[in-house]
């Protein structure tokens, strides 16, 4: 069972929720996945990742992870990619999805993702899924979204906290500078329609 | 008075300098203005742009350098309108290649007034496409003149190791 038990019992809730909340549509699902996520994230580690530096943004990322060489993220990557997951999400979000892609991702010190909205032909929900333990709020490292040129929520790294937006004109988001030695670890990618 | 370094009001030193820019499509000149002209730049009062998807920066009006299209114009090789403006990148600024943003026309002009380490960021980068053409790395008192044609620039971000902003003079400059 990949999923936390407690979430599984109220999807409407969780569909209600998600369509209600500011500045766009999204979830933050704390404890969201079973135990079985502390092998993935010791697995992830061991996956090849590559620097990447522009403009936008700068941290280290894998390939698409239905490539992945580890097994637990094999494992992984094969029930988030399945037909049940997605509709469950689709479920959740009142949007029809299809398939997803996924990377792993590694922010060191200071490695940062300035704002942007996400929107390119066919991505429809974007998501989340931190890695790392032990951030505080002076590491850096939050997902912020955005109201006009505020930042109106701060979603700090915690581990296993899955995070899922609807992508839009409205989506304005940016992860923090890491502002220490601490490596964020996480999951992110889309589910496309 | 924003006065220029001497050695560089010498014909032959402003000649090779010509043909340096002319060969290279970019140059830097250092040690530019006298220690004196550089005091001009402390403790301005900067105000804060900031559009999220595009750009963080301070900016105040330059203060007025009767000379300054002159010696640009000879490097150039042509006269040239120039209009500057005071730039401050501090920790958190920056900006990017947002979608709209057009490819660059004429010369960018920057007049660095403090060093500013490349792993601070806030150094500028000038794209062809999605290839880096130059990168122009802050030296304390440097004038850098980049041919922009067609280029597009951008700031990287200023990270949190910044021990102070980067000041510098900038501005485009176009041939009459």
């Amino acid at each position: 069972m990949w999923i936390n038990q407690k979430y599984l019992n109220k999807i409407p809730q969780l569909k209600t929720q998600f369509a209600l909340n500011k500045p766009f549509p999204h979830l933050i699902l704390h404890d969201f996945f079973s135990s079985k996520i502390e092998a993935v994230a010791a697995a992830l580690l061991k996956e090849k990742f590559h620097e990447l530096n522009a403009d936008l943004y700068q941290f280290q990322q894998t390939g698409d992870c239905k490539k992945a060489t580890q097994s637990a993220v094999k494992a992984f990557h094969k029930f988030f990619s399945s037909k049940e997951f997605i509709q469950l999400i689709s479920k959740i979000t009142n949007t029809k999805l299809k398939w997803i892609d996924m990377s792993g991702f590694i922010y060191g010190d200071t490695d940062y993702l300035l704002p942007h909205d996400d929107r390119l032909s066919g991505r429809k929900i974007a998501y989340i899924l931190n890695l790392s333990k032990g951030f505080t709020k002076t590491d850096g490292g939050a997902l912020q979204f955005f109201k006009g040129s505020k930042i109106v929520k701060s979603i700090p790294p915690a581990f296993n906290t899955f995070t899922i937006f609807k992508v839009s004109p409205k989506s304005m988001h940016q992860v923090q500078e890491i502002m220490s030695d601490k490596k964020r670890l996480s999951f992110a990618g889309w589910f496309h329609g | 008075m924003v006065e220029i370094n001497l050695a560089y009001c010498d014909e032959r030193t402003l000649m090779e300098a010509a043909e340096h820019f002319k060969r290279e499509g970019s140059m830097q000149l250092l040690e530019f203005l006298t220690p004196k002209a550089l005091e001009k730049f402390q403790n301005m009062k900067w105000r804060h742009v900031y559009v999220p998807m595009k750009y963080s920066y301070r900016f105040v009006a330059a203060p007025k350098i009767p000379w300054f299209s002159d010696f640009v114009s000879h490097i150039i090789g042509g006269p040239i309108n120039v209009k500057l403006s005071c730039l401050s990148f501090a920790h958190g600024d920056y900006s990017v290649l947002y979608d709209s943003l057009k490819p660059g026309k004429g010369y960018a002009i920057m007049l660095d007034i403090n060093d500013f380490p490349e792993s601070w960021g806030g150094y500028t980068v000038f794209m062809k496409g999605s290839k880096e053409v130059v990168r122009v790395v802050p030296k304390r008192n440097s004038l850098t003149i980049v041919n922009q044609n067609n280029l597009k620039s951008f700031h990287k971000y200023v990270n949190h190791h910044a021990k102070y902003p980067r000041i510098f003079l900038y501005g485009i400059a176009v041939p009459k």
